[in-house]
């Protein structure tokens, strides 16, 4: 099978700042992360695969074209970008229906697809009402709809959870691998892990405009599980907890705050965990809660590239 | 070239609704039911004020033609593409299978239409006024005022004002000129036209074109088209009043003389006009189809 994209030495700037650097990345077919902090450059090159933007420097080549300004490739692709923007004074209805008339669709077929998009993300109740009354949610909604609405081969799709609630993340969560089960390849970012993590199990890492890592999202937890981790417990007896574990082999040291609360630092979270799970009971300390801390993208990427 | 002309069309009747309610179309609304209120308020209410000619050639000539249809077309011109770009949904359109050409030229369309009707209203609105009031028009008789200033002399001023017998002469069933009328509304429309397309094309290259358009057409436009000699030629305002002027010049050169270059005419006025309009829009055309637009999330 022929990749899905292929970038070669990419780079993009916006002035001085860097976009993206030297970016050379190949993505197969099927459901894709990308994940990385805010401003790692996973927008810019989302921009790049969906014809918005053109390299400065290298070459991408999405589906074998060259997307930007490609009116053969547009056809084949639907861009849900990050901005929240839509008309807001057209109807949620008449923001896809226009969008598929300028896909080429004549008016009846392209209501008939706007329709079936919005009922397929959940919105069809909704179509008649100005986006300006829309919710974030269901702005977010719509942008996706009109991604799909034309039945492309690759639905880009930037920050597509952000604004949603919990439920309508996984709604949209499961309508993309529906998308994916039905063949359709789609690409889309978050910056937040166990989002992606729920798509899909092949992610892209993205971190100051460079590629981080590429692979099964199991491979990139386990490295992300080495990253040294402060946990904080709180338990009945303290000092006699604290005492514990300190002799656990990932611990690499032990602290009682002033306010009675145990700060253990790891080089080895999942297992820390599995031998707390362990000794718990054994020990009888009485802990109360457990809190993680340093487990946020940024902190992880600062670690991981060193 | 079908698609074109079909996506052309279908941002034309998009976009047409939505020009027509948008706040700036109620300003240049309300612009346009200016002009005519001063004619029928000068007509009406001021004794010693213009004769009714004047109150047609006067607001046209410096209301309409010299300020309204640039500034007009300023606001509603600048925003063909800038609006989708300060709105962040250009890249709905632009991720398109569709000529990115068509997106300035329909949206023009939409927005030359409008400007189009609402200048036709503002002056057939002034036509009305004028012809409205002119049957009842007299030359007021002179009028003495007598007065006490402060030293307590009494002091006398008459009250008169000479208009020229080619004023006076100029609507004797009260009704305009032959032609005069259909002279004003061509060039109204014209520079509507052509305005409006400079800074829709403007609006590609430029993040900021009603401020740009601002500066051209009253600095540098209003500049070098009231400079006596032919740099008039490299302005839009020198090629309109060449349309004006074939109608009724004598009546023009009363109203304007120091603004009026020895005009072109019609034909090579229209022939100019046009170059400049389709000149923009390529223009504006080659922008929109070879730039990227990077916009903030």
């Amino acid at each position: 099978m022929s990749a899905l994209v292929v970038a070669d030495k990419v780079g993009c700037w916006y002035g001085q700042v860097v976009g993206l650097s030297e970016l050379t990345l190949t993505i197969q077919g099927g459901i894709t992360g990308l994940v990385g902090p805010n401003g790692a450059g996973k927008s810019t090159f989302l921009k790049l695969v969906a014809g918005e933007l053109r390299p400065a420097r290298g070459d991408i080549r999405v589906l074998g074209h060259a997307p930007f300004a490609n009116r053969e490739y547009f056809r084949r692709v639907g861009f849900c970008p990050q901005q929240e923007a839509i008309w807001g004074d057209m109807t949620g209805l008449e923001v896809v229906e226009f969008l598929m008339r300028l896909s080429g669709y004549a008016p009846s077929e392209a209501r008939r697809r706007a329709h079936a998009a919005l009922d397929r993300v959940g919105l069809l109740d909704a179509r008649t009402r100005r986006t300006a009354g829309y919710s974030k949610g269901m702005r977010q909604r719509t942008k996706i709809a009109q991604a799909i609405a034309h039945d492309p081969e690759l639905v880009v799709a930037d920050e597509p959870l952000n604004g949603l609630d919990p439920v309508g993340r996984a709604e949209i969560q499961k309508l993309f691998a529906e998308l994916g089960a039905a063949g359709m390849h789609v690409l889309v970012s978050s910056h937040v892990l166990h989002e992606v993590e729920a798509l899909t199990p092949s992610i892209v890492l993205f971190h100051r405009g460079r590629l981080l890592a590429q692979g099964p999202v199991g491979e990139i937890r386990r490295l992300l599980s080495r990253h040294p981790r402060r946990v904080e417990l709180v338990a009945r007896d303290a000092r006699r907890l604290a005492a514990v574990l300190m002799a656990l082999e990932p611990v690499s040291s032990v602290r009682i705050a002033a306010d009675g609360r145990v700060a253990v630092e790891t080089g080895d979270v999942e297992r820390f965990f599995r031998e707390l799970t362990a000794l718990a009971p054994r020990e009888r300390a009485g802990i109360r809660s457990i809190e993680s801390h340093d487990a946020n993208l940024e902190s992880v990427f600062d670690y991981l590239v060193g | 070239m079908m698609s074109f002309l079909r996506t052309t069309l279908l941002f034309w009747r998009t976009y047409l609704p939505r020009v027509c309610l948008a706040r700036r179309t109620l300003l240049v609304a309300l612009g346009c039911a200016l002009v005519p209120l001063v004619a029928f308020g000068l007509l009406k209410f001021v004794p010693h004020g213009p004769s009714p000619i004047e109150a047609f050639l006067y607001p046209a000539f410096f209301m309409l033609l010299s300020v309204l249809v640039p500034l007009a077309a300023v606001i509603t011109g600048s925003a063909v593409i800038s609006e989708e770009v300060d709105d962040r949904t250009i890249t709905y359109l632009l991720t398109r299978p569709i000529s990115r050409a068509s997106i300035l030229v329909g949206r023009w369309l939409a927005a030359a239409t409008v400007l189009a009707v609402l200048l036709t209203g503002s002056v057939g609105g002034l036509k009305l006024a004028v012809e409205s009031q002119a049957p009842d028009w007299k030359k007021a008789e002179p009028r003495t005022v007598t007065w006490t200033d402060r030293r307590g002399e009494t002091r006398t001023r008459t009250i008169d004002r000479d208009i020229p017998a080619e004023f006076l002469q100029a609507m004797p069933e009260g009704e305009l000129p032959e032609g005069l009328f259909g002279a004003m509304l061509a060039a109204t429309l014209a520079g509507a036209a052509v305005y409006s397309a400079l800074f829709a094309a403007l609006g590609t290259f430029n993040r900021h074109p009603m401020i740009v358009g601002l500066g051209y057409a009253f600095a540098i436009e209003g500049f070098l088209a009231n400079l006596p000699g032919t740099s008039q030629q490299l302005t839009v305002q020198f090629y309109l009043r060449s349309m004006l002027m074939s109608e009724n010049p004598e009546l023009w050169r009363l109203v304007a003389e120091a603004q009026l270059a020895e005009p072109d005419t019609t034909r090579a006025a229209l022939l100019a006009l046009a170059v400049i309009l389709a000149v923009s829009l390529a223009l504006g055309s080659l922008v929109i189809s070879r730039r990227q637009y990077v916009l903030s999330a």
